[in-house]
């Protein structure tokens, strides 16, 4: 995931290096449309998921994500490479996400109804984890319903915390993106999982 | 004894230096309940582990739909800055119109008639530039539009 070295080739000791994030960022500031592309090949699906994490609808992550690119090429000249591009990035597309989720709560409710309904829970049958036994599976069902019924509660600030700790960053990386204190990313990750914990029942 | 639950997530994490990482231990050695939640937690950060993934998305299409996305707001930059007074001072009215031109699919010339006087004063002698749809995108008139494609129904064809 980390971009750096990549390979040694061949015998010669030739090194390619693919640039880093930070590098292409500096290119797509210098309008270079071919670091954008490669930026948006490393982003696209974590992107997409995290935006689907938030508001829960595949079309609208799919619009938001783009959205959040598109803020990207315009906005890459204002980089200044204190906080990692990673980090930087997906501030952008969170604040995408929960603007819209904003401007389309406002929206609904001056409306009366309307809007998209969240996505039903995926079809599990897709993903398989490992060929779990029909016992096994239809409890693993039964907790991901549970679960995913239960996130809807979450605030959108807590999946997005989520999200991006299953997204494997560090809280106090949270917090940037968030733009909170890393004690308010605590917060909220605890209150997410205050509330998740009743779909495990242990006890 | 001080419990700070916030720290359970961190720590179930392994992201906690050491003092506080220990003095959390110590804490969960001495008190069941913040021990219970531990337990739980670590069974909910398992179970997430485990969240559906997202319908697959063509990533080519994806990042062909962004170009297209990119290419129109380049072109629409200067445009826009042109036309920004204009669009100020019609973006309410192009909102009912656009409205208007989405509901009715028999219509290529829209009844003017059946806009409202308002309406009809404020496009004045800017309806056949209404009239071309790619004229109405060149506006800086975004956030209408976004809004319009959220409404129920009069959303526009996506391709698949
Ligand atoms: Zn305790």
């Amino acid at each position: 995931m980390a971009p750096g070295a990549r390979a040694w080739e061949g015998g010669a000791a030739r090194i390619e290096v693919e640039p880093s994030d930070e590098t292409l960022c500096a290119r797509v500031a210098e309008r270079d449309d071919r670091a954008f592309d490669l930026l948006v090949s490393r982003y696209q699906a974590r992107a997409y998921r995290i935006a689907w994490s938030i508001v829960r609808d595949a079309d609208e992550a799919r619009d938001l994500s783009q959205d959040a690119f598109l803020r990207l090429y315009e906005r890459a000249g204002r980089f200044e490479g204190r906080a990692r591009f990673s980090t930087w990035f997906y501030r952008l597309l969170v604040n995408v996400c929960l603007d819209h989720r904003r401007r389309h709560r406002w929206w609904r409710s001056v409306l009366g109804g309307g809007g998209n309904e969240p996505d039903a829970p995926p079809a599990l049958d897709q993903h398989p984890a490992s060929e779990p036994g029909p016992d096994e599976d239809a409890a693993r069902k039964q907790t991901m319903t549970r679960i995913w019924a239960e996130l809807e509660r979450l605030s959108p600030q807590q999946r997005a915390a989520v999200r991006l700790q299953l997204e494997g960053l560090p809280t106090a990386e949270i917090a940037e993106v968030l733009d909170c204190s890393e004690a308010t990313a605590r917060v909220h990750l605890h209150r997410a999982l205050a509330t998740l914990r009743k779909t495990v029942g242990t006890r | 004894m001080r419990h700070d639950e916030t720290a359970i997530v961190p720590y179930l994490r392994g992201e906690l230096g050491d003092a506080e990482r220990r003095a959390v231990e110590a804490h969960l050695a001495a008190c069941t309940d913040c021990r219970a939640i531990a337990d739980d937690f670590s069974a909910v950060l398992a179970t997430l582990a485990a969240e559906p993934e997202p319908p697959a998305v063509h990533w080519g299409a994806y990042r062909a739909e962004l170009r297209g996305k990119l290419d129109q707001r380049r072109g629409r930059r200067p445009a826009a800055a042109r036309w920004w007074p204009v669009s100020l001072a019609l973006s309410g009215a192009l909102a009912g119109v656009l409205v208007f031109f989405a509901t009715d699919d028999t219509g290529r010339e829209p009844r003017v008639a059946e806009l409202g006087p308002i309406e009809e004063a404020m496009i004045g002698g800017r309806l056949d530039l209404l009239r071309q749809y790619p004229v109405v995108e060149r506006l800086d008139l975004l956030e209408d539009l976004e809004v319009i494609r959220h409404l129920d129904g009069l959303e526009p064809v996506k391709e698949g």
